[in-house]
């Protein structure tokens, strides 16, 4: 089920809500966690039953290899080894096994037969969620946790399918804290607000500049250099609307139910370097690998030359994380070398106007070899983004927009009467579409607005921003489009 | 206490107003209706029709007709002024392009659930006749729009595309840019009609096949068809057998499909003997509707032919009846033996072509 959908938004939803408080009202705390995780299931199960499958025997083996480390002490060490062997042969196996198999074959000449194994939604997400959870028994946090509570933690909705990735140890104790069982008007208030407005970063901002990047990667042929640059900015937009967008809408579902998630984005395109960009992006992935894959492979505490390599490793193995493909893996080790490079002195540039330029000129071109999928595409891409080839093919690229139904009108319009000015009002909508995501990206991020109107009482016009936004998104909901990280 | 209190007027409010919004772009949807789900076109307004599939239902539901025109993507191109001044109907196209007889019927039935019809006009190709007997409407696009239940009406209540492009587009067509409505749903402005043009679709297969039956299909589709007609004895039906193509024969001849059609033709010739409400017609065997120059691909022909043919029925020309139907499988025959056993290696020098024991 998709967050932007009529039946997630008008039936899931209401009903999952009315349940988890109408259970809690009548003092079923118990029957009513059940209730949400067997929600949860439902809303995963709706995009592809037989995922429920996979995902209920990771639950009952990483459960199992819990409640077995928490028993065993003086085995824990090798029953972590287990677990982490589990979860990553599951992985491995869903997510990697064609990768692995086409990289055979292209460096031995040979012809096994792919698998084409299809891809669960989610399992990188609640994989690294249940690792992290069996790290945190294995090192002696509290993680005594039932079945039930334990189920309602990987499952829960919000956060199931693209994070972001919660530890246990920020949900459960929230599960078990019965005052926070009540309605509360404040917390759902907060969470509606949000929810809305992730919702809109998604359907009407991200969706929208996915038609340019799309038609860019569709003539790739075709593309110049100033026209491999707009695809590249338009990417690096709809990714992050796209996905912070989703964000909000998980923090805000979760909110509804009492149970924050933490922030997943912090106005990463402000950053300064990488560094400071990946304080910013996807920050739980960024806490995750640092705490369970940095820190015990030694982090900073061997020296620079270990260190580096730590940081490198770290970051390609988070590339992998996020597709099986080379041009995933060459993305995650650039980030790596960005990050190197922004944390020696010498070669740090201060924080200013070049700084900024130079980080988000990186950004825009590595995100392009993370849309690439493959080798070809990616060599293409950046050739024409780094040789010359003019701007002849930016008209065209803008053409995209003309059946874009925000601009339909204006361009039939344009077309009857002055046809011979296509072309530049094509550029123009462009350039408005990218001033706008400008003054949105410079602007508060969407918790922040939240958080500000509630401050404010709600004010008015933030309410008419919300209806109204809304309004647009369900009036869009028949162009309901994939989100970009379920494939991750 | 006062948080809580904030948070639930806030709440209301949103409610509130969300409603107000959601209601106001529904009634600007029904006022304005492009795909005439709730009712015709305004007073002062004229049709705006471009989305086949979506507005054709729509159309049969609330326009006012007395006639209809079905068929597949060989007629979209009809205007349905001809019928006008050639039958003196006010005609309604109902068009399924690749669709089946079922669906075709389906809206016939839609038709005379709406009011009585006078004449119906039916083009009954090779296609129409062959194609599976069940609906082939997808349930998940248009089929709020054909269905009757209101509950899913939300997606044309709510739908970007009709908001922000089919109604103001309505708009226009009625103030500031020419429509011709009788041409509702017409492809041809953007095609070349040309043997040059219409080649490119086609390359002679080398070898023949051999002869393939009859589709179980056509008699089922033929009695589903009559069942129609005899249960509207007041209602003149104009069937055709559209003109085909000298390519489309004879890439029938090559592929084994030719005995059948034939065969087709000789049971359609008789099929409807015993309804005196039946206008029969074939255009199969016309050299003049045939000729490669009035067609884009192997199929679809100009809306000269389109007219042509109309004005033909009109005037009582080519009919097909059980008498006729022999000497115009040998004209079929004749036309086919001349192209495809020689004028062919005009249009594809490489072409085999086809030898005395091959032909019809």
């Amino acid at each position: 089920m998709l967050f932007n959908s009529a039946i997630f938004i008008f039936v899931f939803l209401p009903l999952c809500l009315a349940g988890w408080y109408g259970l809690n009202h009548f003092g079923l705390y118990r029957p009513a966690l059940w209730f949400l995780s067997i929600s949860s299931l439902i809303f995963y199960g709706y995009f592809h039953p037989a995922y429920l499958l996979l995902i209920l025997a990771s639950v009952l083996i990483n459960y199992g290899v819990l409640r077995a480390i928490l028993r065993f002490r003086k085995a824990s060490k090798l029953l972590l080894a287990l677990g982490v062997l589990a979860n990553l042969g599951i992985l491995g196996y869903f997510k990697y096994c064609d990768f692995f198999l086409s990289t055979v074959n292209g460096i031995t000449g040979s012809n096994i037969p792919l698998r084409n194994i299809l891809l669960p939604l989610g399992i990188s997400f609640y994989t690294l969620q249940q690792l992290s959870c069996l790290t945190d028994a294995y090192r002696g946090k509290e993680s005594d946790y039932r079945f039930d509570e334990y189920l309602t933690f990987v499952t829960f909705f919000p956060q199931l399918i693209a994070g972001p990735i919660v530890l246990s140890e920020e949900l459960i104790p929230r599960f078990r804290d019965l005052s926070l069982r009540r309605f509360d008007a404040e917390s759902f208030a907060s969470g509606l607000s949000l929810f809305i407005l992730g919702l809109a970063k998604k359907v009407l901002v991200a969706d929208l500049f996915g038609r340019v990047v799309d038609f860019g990667f569709e003539k790739i042929y075709w593309i110049d250099t100033a026209s491999a640059w707009v695809v590249g900015l338009c990417y690096s937009i709809q990714l992050y609307f796209d996905f912070s967008g989703y964000c909000d809408m998980a923090r805000g579902l979760a909110e509804m139910f009492r149970f924050p998630l933490p922030e997943n984005f912090a106005q990463p395109f402000k950053a300064f370097s990488i560094k400071d960009h990946w304080d910013r992006w996807h920050m739980t992935l960024t806490r995750f690998f640092t705490r369970y894959v940095y820190i015990p492979l030694g982090g900073s505490r061997k020296g620079r030359i270990r260190t580096a390599v730590n940081i490198f490793l770290v970051f390609a193995v988070s590339g992998l994380w996020h597709g099986a493909a080379w041009t995933y893996l060459i993305w995650g080790a650039l980030q790596g070398v960005g990050v190197l490079w922004s944390r020696r002195k010498f070669l740090r540039l201060k924080p200013g106007v070049l700084s900024w330029f130079f980080t988000f000129s990186f950004i825009v071109a590595s995100q392009l070899i993370f849309r690439s999928g493959d080798l070809d595409f990616m060599r293409r891409m950046l050739t024409a983004m780094f040789t010359p080839k003019g701007v002849h093919f930016l008209p065209e690229l803008a053409s995209c927009l003309a059946e874009a139904p925000e601009f339909y009108m204006i361009t039939r319009a344009a077309e009857a009467l002055a046809p011979g000015a296509l072309n530049a009002l094509y550029l123009i909508l462009l350039a408005l579409m990218l001033l706008v995501a400008a003054l949105l990206l410079r602007g508060r991020n969407a918790a922040k607005l939240c958080a500000d109107a509630k401050a404010a009482a709600y004010p008015k016009r933030f309410i008419w921003l919300l209806a109204l936004l809304f309004t647009a998104v369900v009036v869009s909901l028949n162009q309901v489009s994939t989100f970009l990280y379920f494939n991750f | 206490m006062d948080g809580k209190k904030t948070a639930l007027r806030f709440l209301k409010r949103l409610a509130a107003i969300t409603l107000l919004c959601m209601l106001a772009v529904a009634f600007v949807v029904v006022l304005f209706d492009p795909f005439y789900h709730y009712h015709g076109p305004l007073p002062g307004m004229q049709p705006v029709l471009e989305e086949r599939d979506y507005e054709v239902i729509g159309t049969i539901d609330h326009f006012d007709y007395d006639a209809i025109l079905l068929g597949d993507s060989l007629v979209e191109n009809t205007n349905t002024r001809w019928l006008s001044e050639l039958f003196e109907a006010k005609a309604v196209k109902a068009i399924r392009a690749g669709g089946s007889n079922a669906d075709l019927l389906f809206y016939l039935d839609r038709a005379y659930e709406a009011g009585e019809l006078k004449q119906v006009f039916y083009c009954i190709d090779r296609a129409v006749l062959c194609a599976d007997t069940t609906l082939t409407f997808p349930e998940n696009d248009y089929w709020y729009l054909v269905n009757r239940n209101p509950l899913d009406d939300w997606k044309y209540l709510w739908n970007k595309d009709v908001l922000l492009k089919k109604i103001p587009i309505q708009l226009a067509y009625n103030t500031v840019l020419d429509y011709d409505p009788g041409e509702a749903y017409d492809w041809y402005r953007t095609k070349t009609f040309s043997t040059e043009s219409m080649k490119v679709y086609y390359e002679p297969q080398e070898n023949f096949d051999e002869a393939q039956p009859v589709p179980a299909e056509f008699e089922e589709n033929l009695a589903l068809l009559k069942e129609r007609i005899s249960a509207h004895p007041e209602t003149v039906f104009y069937l055709f057998y559209p003109p085909t193509s000298l390519l489309s024969w004879d890439k029938e001849l090559r592929e084994g499909g030719l005995e059948a059609d034939l065969a087709m033709i000789r049971r359609l010739s008789t099929a409807f003997a015993d309804c005196p409400n039946v206008k029969l017609f074939g255009f199969f065997a016309a050299e003049d509707y045939a000729a490669t120059d009035h067609y884009m691909d192997v199929v679809h022909f100009s809306p000269e032919v389109n007219y042509a043919i109309f004005e033909d029925m009109a005037e009582g020309r080519c009919t097909l009846n059980s008498t006729s139907v022999e000497d115009e499988l040998d004209k079929l025959k004749g036309m086919i033996r001349d192209f495809s056993g020689d004028k062919i290696s005009g249009i594809y020098p490489e072409a085999v072509t086809a030898e005395a024991a091959q032909l019809p």
